[in-house]
């Protein structure tokens, strides 16, 4: 379990949900790693993520540029490289267009979309100045959304952040692949991560199963998994992607 | 291993004359590695017999199959082959297709002969094979299909038939990953970029009377990513991840491995 050995990591929203399971799996496969988040406390429960994983944890703001360049010259300091940044770090209103406030829309646009800005910026500005290694400077995978190419259900800041995030993805892709700056996204359909609330109701649950063609709804870690083949020295040509792992969803 | 005990059949597992290595030998040696028995199918036995001992000398199991994949009986006697000697089939990678090696060419230049055998060669052949194994795959209830499409179907590309077949194949594995998904059955398309294997580079060379050297820096210069073409390692990465339990959530999708060409267009 060595696919990521020697290499440095940075993961936001990593105390829970996704951004856990792709620290877990990251650890496993031998990153350093460097856990960001606005809290330690874990949306799912138990024990703060960090402490299970023994690993450095930095709470921070990913809306908050002082924060995000913080996270970013920590990450650094134990190898003097970023290889890999992952944006995870996401929240969401729930609302539809009409009952949408200019505020909340703004607060879901700041840590969702110029969130995702800060940290490619900062982690860009420093992966230029590493030596390309296994073909790479340094690498982004940002955590998409099927929704933002398919409508997010009464959810219109959420859809919107994200299909901003997948374009962003490919504009950094573009304009930096010379530079062997390597920009992926991973859009997740429908992950039961252990979250309560909206994101189990039933009216949702059976909406997501008649939609999702496989048999089972996702996991945290099946987006760990993709997070993990995009970050890793096995995909050195692919990059702009914005990787489904839905189940099947946007091909019905 | 990522692939222990599954059993693969990767069509099109040799590879053209020239140099380097090709999508289809280089998907063939991951798979072995990871584990799999791979049925190396090709119509040019002897180059799937080089695959096949190029898999024997890492330790892996592998056998070579000959098949012209135009032909449906023939499809049927390789799908038989694999289920026969190994008892399952996890994993179809149909890897083969043709462009200026079928004849191909721009529109007012193509014969209905060199049109015909492209749409045998890169779409008939992936769709009966995927007839022929799907039932198989719905009784053990699981399996794995990759095709292999290009990146000639989301930007700009020359001859036609290549075009028009690679493009079917992408709406045709998301038609089989929705009709199949029931069955826990997986089917995704990998859009390879500009790659510097034999097929790409060496027919061209040969085609255009230019030195391998040559093909190579126009291409190289093309790629967004690092200036420098893909390999046959990086599709054969793609199809690994494709193909293991690691991608067991993933269906219906296309994944480019094309250096980011496809999001800088023209």
């Amino acid at each position: 379990m060595t696919r990521l050995a020697g290499k440095t990591a940075l993961i936001t929203g990593a105390s829970s949900g996704i951004g856990r399971a792709i620290a877990t799996r990251f650890l496993a496969e031998g990153a350093t790693l460097l856990l960001m988040d606005i809290t330690e406390a874990v949306v799912e429960g138990g024990e703060p993520t960090h402490k299970i994983l023994d690993v450095p944890f930095f709470q921070g703001d990913v809306s908050n540029e002082k924060d995000v360049d913080e996270a970013v010259r920590r990450a650094a300091l134990p190898t003097g490289r970023l290889d890999i940044v992952v944006n995870d770090a996401v929240i969401r209103i729930g609302k539809k267009l009409t009952d949408t406030s200019l505020e909340e829309w703004n607060r879901v646009m700041a840590v969702n979309l110029a969130g995702v800005f800060l940290m490619c910026r900062a982690a860009v500005r420093q992966m230029l100045t590493q030596e390309i290694r296994h073909e790479a400077r340094g690498r982004i995978v940002n955590i998409s959304s099927q929704h933002g190419m398919i409508s997010s259900p009464e959810d219109v800041s959420y859809g919107t952040s994200k299909a901003g995030v997948v374009y962003l993805t490919r504009q950094i892709a573009a304009d930096y692949g010379r530079d062997s700056i390597i920009c992926n996204a991973v859009a997740p359909g429908k992950i039961l991560t252990g979250k309560t609330g909206r994101a189990v109701e039933p009216r949702w649950l059976d909406y997501s199963h008649a939609r999702t063609p496989l048999p089972r709804l996702g996991r945290s870690e099946d987006v760990a998994n993709a997070a993990l083949f995009l970050a890793s020295d096995e995909a050195t040509f692919i990059t702009g992607e914005n990787l489904m792992v839905d189940g099947g969803w946007m091909a019905g | 291993m990522r692939l222990k005990d599954r059993v693969a059949i990767v069509v099109g597992a040799g590879q053209s004359p020239g140099e380097g290595m090709g999508n289809g030998r280089a998907t063939a040696l991951t798979f072995a590695r990871e584990g799999a028995k791979v049925l190396c199918v090709d119509h040019n036995l002897k180059s799937a017999q080089e695959t096949v001992e190029m898999i024997g000398a890492n330790q892996g199991t592998a056998m070579a199959f000959k098949a012209d994949v135009t032909k449906e009986a023939e499809i049927k006697a390789m799908v038989a082959d694999a289920h026969s000697r190994w008892g399952r089939i996890d994993i179809l990678h149909n890897n083969v297709g043709v462009s200026l090696s079928g004849g191909d060419a721009e529109l007012l230049e193509i014969t209905e002969e060199a049109f015909d055998r492209c749409v045998a060669i890169n779409l008939k052949s992936c769709i009966l094979a995927a007839k022929h194994v799907i039932p198989i795959m719905r009784a053990q209830k699981s399996g794995a299909i990759i095709n292999i499409s290009s990146m000639a179907v989301i930007t700009t590309y020359p001859y036609v038939a290549y075009k028009a077949t690679k493009a079917a194949m992408v709406s045709f594995t998301e038609q089989l990953a929705y009709q199949n998904a029931a069955y826990g059955i997986r089917a995704n398309v990998i859009l390879p970029g500009l790659m510097n294997t034999p097929m790409a580079v060496d027919t061209r060379a040969r085609t255009f009377k230019k030195t391998r050297a040559e093909v190579e820096a126009e291409r190289d210069a093309k790629v967004p990513l690092g200036k420098k073409m893909g390999t046959g390692w990086d599709v054969a990465n793609a199809a690994l991840f494709l193909a293991s339990d690691e991608a067991s959530f993933i269906t219906g999708v296309t994944l480019p491995v094309d250096g980011g060409a496809s999001v800088r267009r023209g």
